[in-house]
């Protein structure tokens, strides 16, 4: 998806690191709920929320960025009923305000760089992370 | 105006009609109300505008020349005969290929157009004799304020016996409306404001004296108490030709109760907002304990356990919000009967009784396709050929009665026709050669008729051994336990076959048995368990490298589902096993332990989760435990695959 270029972003940190993701994909930001663990054995969701009369999965942190929450406080969840959990919220700016980068992570998950005083915020890249698909395994024996 | 919001008004006024038509049909033609007319004219007229705005001409056309029909009726003999309730009917069956496939069949609303075009042109529909002597009673100055439409009208509330006056009166111009609105309301029972004739402005043009025409059944006096007229007069023009029937078929106003429209995401919503207040009943509760002596806290329990109850409640009343009639589900099916029937040149007729009984809005959608399947098997090839059918003694017309009820929390549908039967010998043959009846000794007629459900029983060739009954069962079945509902049928040669079907009054809240697997609960869905035993090693049988056990003697699949889910652990206890039915295929489920049997509200896996295998949804079991629903289906599935293939290990994506 092509990003418009002057969009709003919501800002956050995981693992002291700076992440983006633009606000029209963000339904709302919830503070710490009661989880719970999947019984299944899978990789790329960490855990269940109760969100609005609905299960939602919390996404492994881990495994999509390489970074790792240190307590789950809040919860921004997407337009897709999922999950993202972050350590610490940032404001709602503009694009404009910051001076984009050459992605060079090659992260999958991650569209594009921002800097801020050479701080780089790294825009999560929601159409790829909405298609993913994780695995598990069955085991009929 | 989103398209969206377009169709689901238009579905709404296609409910409407279908319920307008419905009494109407019931209605002598002579009988039939005004208010139904103009109900009918209403809807019409609303429904061009809507299909106009999303520029959906043939439709928009379509319904110009309904309203057109109905204009001419209502000034006219006041008339609807039959042929154009059909006309009206397969309209509405065309509205909802409107709105379901965004287009209906092509030139198929032009094809009605023509006709409605043509039915208008050839009929003469004004009554003009009604209305010469109409106007012949009417003083002159009034005769010719008035439109033919409202002198047909005139003629109509006389001849239904309504009195026709005249009442001249004066309102403050910056009240007329409200005032004007207030009669309307007053008189609309038993009567009908035909028009407003304005007058001169009085005061400094502060007030405005006008003549109402109003038909009314009760007298001069008794309408001039219920208009409370200080400020003006009523004159008697002309008397109601005969005294009402005391039989007065119902209006679509009497008969609908009034209607608040919720959109079903709001209900959704407010599910959600509940959720929240419970879960921010478990927090406090939990910060509570935290903060509090175990005295204390004690204390406060029972204001706890108040609180869960009243937010269970709530939670209920608001799922039965969501409940809705079987109207427009019934409304379809009369459409396929209609349409099957004419395809195969028979003669159907349906009775349909408890319409009004309500059910989850979700489990309608889900109910199309087994119903329109069961009624088709029925035309088809359960109600025999006219010619057939008077040999035997029946009427040429078959029936299709459709009786709906709800006991407890469940509703039930009863299905029937009186058509040929199903020939139990035939089913018997054919049982035999799928290998079926090896299980049973003597089979009962119950166990018998089941066999039309199993997988394979039937294919499009052996329809005709069975009078079709088995086109499509299987499935049929299936949809219907998906949801925990059921499907049993009774059949007597010669005299006709019911299905009953049995489904849940919702599935927001489902009666589940709680096992035990390593640190988890999984929940069994109630409708899905027909037995729950002790393990026992004995009954464990090894075939060809795979897991059976004896159920009865009988050798059933065994899956161990804490191995299935790589759940097992040493301290594993694997003691019990739950036999569950689903589908038609019986499966046995080797858990841990057995720890409760409850009712509990189901919160489905959305998002990411909703490719999850082997669970559907989630319920919360205590204060900071939750269940995971067992999905059934795929459940089944798996069973199968593995039971069919050589399948060890199995990735799935979600």
């Amino acid at each position: 998806m092509k990003q418009n270029l002057n969009s709003e972003l919501l800002l956050f940190k995981i693992e002291e690191q700076f992440f983006a993701l633009e606000a029209t994909c963000i339904k709302e930001i919830i503070e710490s709920q009661e989880f719970f663990d999947i019984p299944l054995e899978c990789q790329h969701i960490k855990k269940i929320l109760v969100y609005r009369d609905n299960a939602i999965g919390v996404l492994n942190t881990e495994y999509y960025f390489s970074k790792k929450t240190s307590k789950d406080n809040f919860f921004i969840i997407l337009e897709n009923l999922t999950a993202i959990p972050v350590d610490e919220l940032g404001g709602i700016l503009n694009s404009s305000l910051f001076e984009r980068g050459k992605n060079t992570l090659k992260e999958r998950f991650i569209k594009s760089v921002f800097y801020t005083n050479e701080q780089p915020i790294l825009l999560i890249d929601y159409e790829e992370l909405k298609s993913h698909e994780g695995k598990t395994l069955i085991i009929p024996i | 105006m989103k398209k969206e919001s377009v169709f689901l008004e238009v579905k709404q006024l296609n409910e409407n009609l279908y319920k307008i038509l419905k009494i109407v049909e019931g209605q002598n033609e002579t009988n039939i109300t005004i208010e139904n007319l103009n109900e009918l004219f209403r809807v019409f007229h609303t429904l061009k505008g809507l299909f106009f705005m999303v520029n959906m001409e043939e439709a928009g056309k379509l319904m110009h020349s309904a309203e057109k029909l109905l204009k001419e009726i209502r000034k006219g003999s006041g008339k609807i005969e039959e042929h154009i309730i059909e006309i009206l009917h397969t309209i509405s069956n065309l509205i909802n290929q409107y709105y379901d496939k965004g287009e209906p069949d092509k030139g198929e609303g032009e094809r009605l157009t023509e006709q409605i075009e043509n039915l208008l042109s050839t009929k003469k529909w004004s009554d003009d004799n009604l209305i010469n002597t109409i106007a012949m009673k009417l003083p002159g100055e009034i005769k010719e304020s008035l439109t033919d439409i409202e002198l047909s009208r005139i003629g109509l509330n006389v001849k239904s016996g309504r009195n026709i006056y005249l009442a001249n009166m004066a309102f403050e111009i910056e009240h007329f409306e409200k005032n004007i609105k207030d009669i309307k309301n007053k008189i609309a029972k038993e009567g009908e404001l035909i028009t407003s004739i304005p007058g001169e402005l009085k005061d400094n043009n502060k007030k405005i004296e006008f003549g109402l025409l109003i038909a009314h059944e009760k007298s001069e006096k008794h309408l001039r108490e219920m208009l409370n007229t200080k400020r003006g007069t009523i004159k008697t023009l002309i008397m109601g030709e005969k005294k009402k029937e005391k039989n007065t078929p119902p209006s679509f106003k009497e008969t609908l109760s009034p209607i608040l429209k919720i959109p079903s995401e709001k209900i959704e919503h407010l599910l959600g907002d509940v959720d929240e207040i419970d879960d921010a009943k478990n927090r406090l509760s939990n910060r509570v304990k935290d903060l509090t002596s175990e005295y204390i806290y004690e204390k406060l329990e029972f204001s706890f356990s108040t609180l869960q109850k009243k937010v269970n409640t709530l939670y209920k009343d608001i799922v039965n919000l969501r409940l809705v009639s079987l109207w427009p589900l019934l409304q379809l099916i009369e459409n396929t009967i209609r349409s099957t029937a004419s395809m195969v040149n028979k003669k159907v007729k349906l009775e349909i009784k408890g319409a009004s009984t309500k059910i989850d809005r979700p489990i309608i959608d889900i109910l199309v396709e087994p119903m329109i399947h069961l009624v088709r098997n029925a035309i088809d090839h359960g109600i025999e050929p006219p010619e057939e059918r008077k040999l035997k003694g029946k009427s040429e017309t078959g029936t299709i009665k459709i009786e709906c009820y709800q006991s407890e929390n469940s509703v039930f549908i009863d299905l029937s026709d009186d058509g040929a039967g199903i020939d139990l010998e035939k089913v018997k043959k054919r049982a035999k050669e799928l290998g079926l009846t090896k299980l049973y000794s003597k089979l009962t007629e119950e166990q018998l008729l089941q066999f039309i459900f199993h997988q394979g029983f039937s294919t499009k060739s052996e329809a005709s051994y069975i009078s079709g009954r088995g086109v499509g069962l299987e499935t049929v079945k299936g949809i219907l336990t998906s949801i925990g509902g059921d499907i049993y049928v009774k059949t007597v040669k010669d005299k006709g076959t019911t299905f009953t079907l049995k489904l849940p009054l919702t599935t927001a809240i489902m009666p589940m048995f709680f096992v035990n697997i390593d640190d988890f609960i999984v929940c069994f869905p109630e409708f899905s368990v027909e037995k729950i035993e002790e393990y026992e090693e004995t009954k464990m049988k090894l075939i060809n490298d795979k897991s059976y056990y004896l159920s009865e003697g009988q050798p059933i699949p065994l899956i161990n589902l804490p191995q299935l889910i790589n759940r097992i652990t040493l301290f594993s206890k694997l003691s019990i096993v739950v036999t569950v039915n689903f589908a038609n295929t019986t499966v046995c489920v080797l858990v841990d332990e057995i720890i409760d049997h409850d009712e509990r509200k189901i919160m489905p896996f959305k998002g990411k989760l909703e490719k999850v295998p082997l669970f559907s949804a989630i319920c919360r079991y205590s204060e900071n435990r939750i269940g995971y629903v067992l999905d059934m289906n795929q459940l089944i599935d798996f069973t199968r695959k593995k039971y069919e293939t050589k399948l060890k290990l199995r990735t799935i994506a979600f």
